[in-house]
């Protein structure tokens, strides 16, 4: 019976494909003459559309988009227009079968024998990870020496955002000796751990010099230090006859009032890498509250930043490039001890920030520390322990030359034989530590080196390549081992040669997936760099090897065990500095006359927000309403007070229920996102409805037509931004994209440019005073009250909202569409390639089975992992 | 362990290259790249402490503008360079700390964990590098470690602070070791890019049509930095160009700052003459007058710095008159080196770093005008940066902030 069917369906199939040029066509044309020529016919072309005329001739590209939107648009309910008749159900249904069937065949012909992913070369963030992980060195730099990816379908994972070109390739040779010289072991035994205590007022540095001016204090137990007055009337002076004394030696804990600035680079100098490695680094901080020479109990718990500094050129002065550890709580008169483990390149250091404090400077103000009045974060020191080996040689060499001894290289007894080249790297800037000397020169010696190259290379060109080597291509390294070896290369060099060919070679470079059904070494990459941004580790690699990873079983457990996994945070970094545009956060500048509250303290707790709560909805499996709205929020104290909410000390993220009538939850209201959507100085609902639409709901909207010109923002407050775009509303030609594109921009006009509430705008021209409300007494206040914030607002629909909070319940309603997206974001995102308009049917499946079974977010990964498009190519 | 190589022999090969040397060095080493097959240079300077704009910035915009006091030094060559007004670096603020940002544009160097971008210069010797010995020449005239030119990582490039130095870089023959161990490097790369092209031919063998266009790019990139590698090491041996001038002995005394001015001018001369680099930065660090930079608009100060400044100005014309006296092939190498002049701070009294004083000279524009762009809201400078580099047949639309090209600046 099934088959005869099938049989009959496969026929009429045909039958319609045989009619292709006459049958189906005729649908369209008819519906079109009822309902849609009275706008859209030669003459009146409205939205520049004629149906009268338009071809069924789906093999240009272009016609084949212009025909999916008018397939959207007929699909969604868009067109015809709501105040025009609908037409009847049945006759859409037949029109949208036929069209659909039309569509889907085009492009199936139109990618006949091809791949709809295309191959492609790792990104950045792919690469760097690749070698972290490969070597075992988690912090190796080598993303800043790569030149920017391109972005295709919102994301860089995608072959037409990823060309090459000999800059990159020079790049790629340079990054890959870069690795290798720190992947490579030159020494029998690992350098001598030290451990050293270190004070924030070091020799030389900048802090002992405000200290000396009274922007700083050294205390003991407690209390000023009794051997060093604080600066007040009279700054201290010689810096250097202090420090030959030892003044800043003598273990006293630095109080600091000043926050880092143009002239101030609180760095911890007397540390300076040496050896590339893991190191720990604990420090114990507290806070206080200064009143002109006393030490009181503060307001409460600071937040004191810890960063990463790379040091350039000789070391000195200020201003390194640097990347941010983490923020960490200076609980008031009670030290608190912090401790982590962090990999730290050639010449890099830590820094450090009084984060919560406002900046004040003492210097040239009368009575200096003597008379100032205000909060300070207290160090009392900092330990860096390393470098960390938990084994020797380390991973890294073991990766490359195995477990063959190190042996020292005499010239005498090696005739011919070229010793390995021994780069020393300077330490720059005026660290204490000194190196591990280390006599003559020492390498992995091998008594069998073919027997050996081959058993190294046979363990490392598979992980390296993410799938099995042919024993063809390995005998072609080998073949140029055994060339070097001749030509007076010792082992290592001659091994390194290969090991720096396979890490240029675009078996590496490249994610190559053979078979249109992946295989099961593609599906573990993918999977992978899906869920870590990286390759595939030992369990994985195993998995594939033996096969059992296609099975849905072990797929579900892999997800669960990768997402548990801490190198998950990359793919919620990643993804979301994509989806989001959080990659974005820093592109402008919030304007300091109008938001003098806003620091960098404040805007990387917007970004860990937006990446906990991610993290909380799939953790929790929490479903798609929350991208809108939710009863919790992922904040620490920065932003509870950014946001108004009481109760939240310290600078961790943690989950927070929101009060009753609060109208922070989603993504929607996140500072991060209401920044991202605004320029520094003013909003807009155009560009933040935009985001709406595009990020969230996957409706990407049209882009305005030409010579529309810019609308000045009136910073004056003299008009607002809603009265300013009223001919969105006016015009009919305008008012067909903006009755969309508008109304969650206005909602979100609630929110100023760093996310903050607001019933009124600020401005810097008319206005009545402003209130201080929570923002720091230290922060000099000078914009003004404008006119109030009206974030009313009607959809397309027609279905009215009075505020931010009506909007949300409105859009929250409608789970699916959120749902839908967020699918199209991580299929697009994890195979690398756009959702087509015939992969549709296979998306819109998995999201329905999501939903019926709770519409979470895991979920939706679990059922991508399981669906066909993740398994294709 | 003999490196020895046939150098000598390939010495003899060569021709000796005196001072003309530039029909050799012309040569585009490939006919693939579309860049012009006229040599085109870029010396970038920066003074960093401002230039006093009441003597600097004409009054009137357009042609046929009155010279102010300071390009009235420069009044020879006034069809021969554009003045700009009205324009600076978006975002790159912080008073003195904008002069690493001349030739980048990155915003905000104030701030702290500050990362530079790629400079001018540097993205230019990128593509274009690999036509003379040197890609680029990074000098300075400071005592601290500054430098206008910056990797594409942010890194600093340490410049060159010794004329003598530098002359003896570019004219004296290098040590046979490092060279022979330079020609070794070079055949490593060659030889593994050898190797990973076939890979690539071998991966492609398994791919889909569209995937092998994909892959191509690979292929092509390995055949580019291929040919880059072969450039690179036919000029380790070939010999250096002998000229005919003496080597420059450094002139010690800080405050001796014009003469020694003059002294980096010779020689950056004499590299381009040479063809020796395309791609000069000079950082001048004018410390020793920073004090009088402040002058609190007191006249004696005013005119004192003025002075130290209508010197500078001298000995800039002197050298685009160099410029202009040297001849290559029917033009001069003014007509063919973009000179830019300029500074990080609009008014180094108060530290602001708008309205830069900015000219650039030379280099095949159509010049003698005065651009005044907007004092209250300027127009990007970088958009000079992206005219720049399509000057010198770089396929650039757009360079750090710079979206476009220098509004009303043609080129000829």
């Amino acid at each position: 019976m099934l088959p005869d069917l099938f049989r009959l369906r496969k026929m009429l199939w045909l039958l319609l494909f045989g009619l292709t040029s006459q049958a189906p066509a005729a649908e369209y044309p008819k519906f079109f003459e009822t309902h849609c020529l009275e706008c859209h016919d030669g003459s009146i072309k409205k939205g520049n559309l004629d149906l009268s005329a338009i071809k069924l001739d789906l093999n240009h590209s272009g016609n084949f988009e212009r025909w999916v939107r008018i397939y959207d648009r007929i699909e969604s309910g868009e067109m015809p227009p709501q105040k025009k008749s609908r037409p009847p159900q049945a006759e859409l249904q037949k029109v949208l079968d036929s069209l659909r069937a039309e569509l889907v065949a085009a492009e199936r012909t139109r990618l006949a024998g091809e791949v709809r992913t295309g191959v492609r070369r790792l990104t950045r963030a792919e690469y760097e990870n690749t070698i972290r992980d490969l070597f075992d060195m988690p912090g190796i730099a080598l993303q800043g020496l790569l030149p920017a990816d391109g972005s295709a379908h919102g994301f860089d994972k995608n072959a037409d955002a990823l060309d090459i070109s000999h800059v990159n390739l020079a790049k790629y040779i340079e990054a890959a000796d870069h690795a290798l010289d720190y992947a490579i072991a030159t020494r029998p035994t690992p350098p001598k751990v030290t451990k050293r205590r270190i004070s924030l007022a070091n020799r030389g540095g900048f802090v002992a010099h405000v200290i000396m001016n009274g922007d700083g204090v050294l205390l003991k137990n407690k209390q000023p230090d009794p051997d060093f007055p604080p600066a007040g009337d009279y700054a201290h002076i010689d810096q250097g006859a202090h420090e030959r004394i030892g003044s800043f030696s003598t273990g006293s804990t630095v109080g600091l009032f000043r926050h880092e600035d143009e002239s101030l680079s609180p760095y911890f100098m007397e540390h300076v890498t040496i050896y590339p490695a893991r190191y720990r680094v604990r420090t114990s901080l507290w806070s206080f509250h200064w009143d002109k020479g006393k030490v009181l109990p503060s307001r409460g718990t600071e937040a004191a930043r810890l960063s990463v500094v790379q040091l350039t050129g000789d070391g000195r002065g200020g201003q390194h490039p640097s990347y941010v550890l983490g923020y960490f709580d200076a609980p008031s008169m009670d030290a608190k001890e912090h401790e982590l483990t962090v990999w730290l390149n050639h010449n890099e250091i830590i820094g450090f920030n009084t984060a919560s404090l406002a900046p004040v400077a003492n210097y040239s103000r009368k009575g200096r520390a003597m008379a100032f009045t205000g909060p300070g974060i207290a160090v009392d020191w900092l330990d860096v322990e390393g470098p960390l080996f938990d084994q020797w040689p380390p991973l890294s060499h073991r990766q490359l030359f195995g477990d063959l001894p190190l042996v020292e290289f005499k010239q005498a007894d090696r005739k011919g034989i070229r010793p390995p080249e021994r780069k020393t790297v300077r330490q720059i800037g005026a660290g204490l530590n000194r190196p591990d000397p280390l006599q003559g020169i020492w390498t992995v010696e091998s008594a069998e080196p073919m027997g050996d190259a081959n058993r190294l290379l046979a363990a490392f060109l598979p992980k390296a390549f993410r799938r099995p080597v042919s024993e063809m291509v390995r005998k072609q390294y080998l073949v140029k081992v055994s060339e070097r070896l001749q030509a007076g290369d010792c082992f290592e060099n001659a091994m390194r040669w290969a090991y720096r060919a396979a890490l240029c070679s675009p078996d590496f470079l490249y994610h190559v997936e053979p078979t249109v059904k992946l295989d099961d070494h593609a599906l573990a990459c993918r999977l992978s760099y899906f869920l870590w941004n990286s390759l595939p580790d030992e369990l994985l690699r195993q998995l594939a090897d033996s096969g059992k990873l296609q099975q849905p079983a072990v797929l579900k457990q892999q997800v669960e065990r990768m997402l548990s996994s801490s190198k998950s945070q990359r793919f919620v970094d990643d993804f979301l500095g994509q989806w989001l545009k959080l990659r974005s956060i820093a592109a402008n500048d919030a304007d300091r006359k109008l938001y003098p509250e806003f620091n960098p303290y404040l805007q990387d707790s917007m970004v860990a927000e937006t990446r906990g709560y991610f993290r909380e909805l799939i953790e929790r499996n929490l479903d798609s309403r929350h991208l809108i709205r939710s009863d919790f929020v992922m904040i620490n104290q920065k932003l509870a007070t950014h946001y108004g909410i009481p109760g939240v000390v310290g600078s961790q993220i943690r989950r927070v229920a929101l009060p009753e009538g609060c109208p922070r939850g989603g993504f929607l209201t996140q500072a991060s996102i209401l920044k991202i959507t605004a320029n520094g100085t003013t909003t807009s609902p155009v560009p933040r409805g935009a985001f709406v639409l595009a990020r969230l709901l996957g409706r990407e909207p049209d882009p305005p037509p030409p010579n529309i010109p810019a609308v000045e923002p009136d910073v004056r407050g003299a008009t607002t931004i809603r009265e300013q775009l009223s001919k969105h509303r006016s015009e009919a030609s305008c008012a067909s994209c903006h009755a969309k594109l508008d109304p969650p921009g206005f909602a979100l006009e609630s929110f100023d440019v760093i996310g903050g509430y607001r019933d009124r705008y600020r401005s810097i021209g008319d206005g009545d005073p402003a209130p201080r409300g929570l923002i720091d007494p230290f922060i000099r206040i000078s914009f003004k009250l404008g006119s109030k914030v009206d974030s009313s607002g009607e959809l397309a629909d027609g279905r009215k909202f009075r505020d931010v909070r009506e909007f949300q319940q409105l859009i929250a309603d409608n789970p699916r569409p959120l749902l839908e997206n967020l699918g199209r974001q991580f299929v697009i995102y994890s195979t690398g390639r756009n959702v087509n308009f015939g992969d549709r049917t296979e998306l819109d499946t998995l999201v329905t089975r999501t939903e019926n079974a709770g519409g979470g977010i895991r979920t939706l990964l679990h059922e991508i992992v399981q669906s066909v498009l993740f398994r294709t190519r | 362990m003999s490196r020895v190589l046939n150098r000598r022999t390939f010495l003899r090969g060569t021709g000796v290259c005196l001072g003309l040397p530039l029909l050799d060095a012309m040569k585009p080493a490939f006919s693939a790249e579309k860049t012009s097959p006229i040599p085109r240079r870029m010396v970038a300077i920066e003074t960093n402490m401002g230039i006093l704009p009441q003597y600097f910035f004409p009054e009137k915009p357009g042609r046929g503008y009155k010279l102010s006091p300071y390009l009235e030094r420069l009044s020879q060559f006034r069809e021969q360079f554009t003045v700009f007004s009205g324009t600076s670096h978006p975002g790159v603020t912080g008073a003195h700390a904008a002069e690493k940002c001349f030739l980048t544009g990155t915003p905000h160097p104030e701030r702290g964990g500050f990362r530079n971008g790629i400079s001018l210069d540097q993205f230019a010797a990128e593509q274009l590098g690999n036509r003379t010995r040197y890609p680029s020449l990074v000098l300075a005239m400071t005592n601290e470690n500054q430098t206008l030119s910056y990797t594409r990582s942010g890194a600093p490039i340490s410049a060159e602070r010794s004329p003598k130095k530098v002359f003896q870089k570019l004219f004296v023959q290098g040590n046979p070791d490092v060279v022979a161990a330079n020609v070794e490097a070079i055949r490593q790369g060659r030889s593994m890019l050898d190797f990973v092209g076939e890979q690539s031919r071998q991966l492609n063998r398994t791919l889909s049509k569209a995937d092998q266009r994909r892959m191509e790019e690979y292929l092509t990139a390995v055949r580019d930095l291929e040919q880059r590698l072969e450039s690179a090491e036919s000029w380790e041996h070939k010999p250096k160009p002998k000229v005919s001038a003496n080597p420059p002995e450094d002139i010690e005394d800080p405050k001796e700052f014009v003469r020694r001015t003059r002294l980096m001018f010779d020689v950056i001369k004499l590299a381009l003459e040479t063809d020796s680099t395309r791609f000069i930065s000079l950082f001048v660090d004018t410390v020793v007058i920073h004090n009088i930079t402040h002058h609190g608009n007191r006249p004696e100060v005013l005119d004192e710095l003025r002075g130290h400044e209508e010197r500078q100005f001298d000995a800039l014309g002197e050298f685009l008159k160099v410029l202009s006296g040297t001849r290559e092939e029917g033009q001069t190498l003014l007509d063919r080196t973009m000179v830019l002049y300029g500074t990080c701070m609009g008014s180094a009294n108060s530290h602001s770093n708008v309205n830069l004083p900015v000219l650039l000279a030379g280099g095949g524009f159509k010049h003698g005008q005065h651009l005044a762009y907007d004092t209250t809201n300027n127009y990007p400078l970088t958009n000079l940066f992206v005219s720049m580099l399509q000057r010198l047949g770089i396929e650039a639309d757009s360079f750090s902030t710079g979206k476009g090209t220098m509004r009303g600046l043609e080129m000829v």
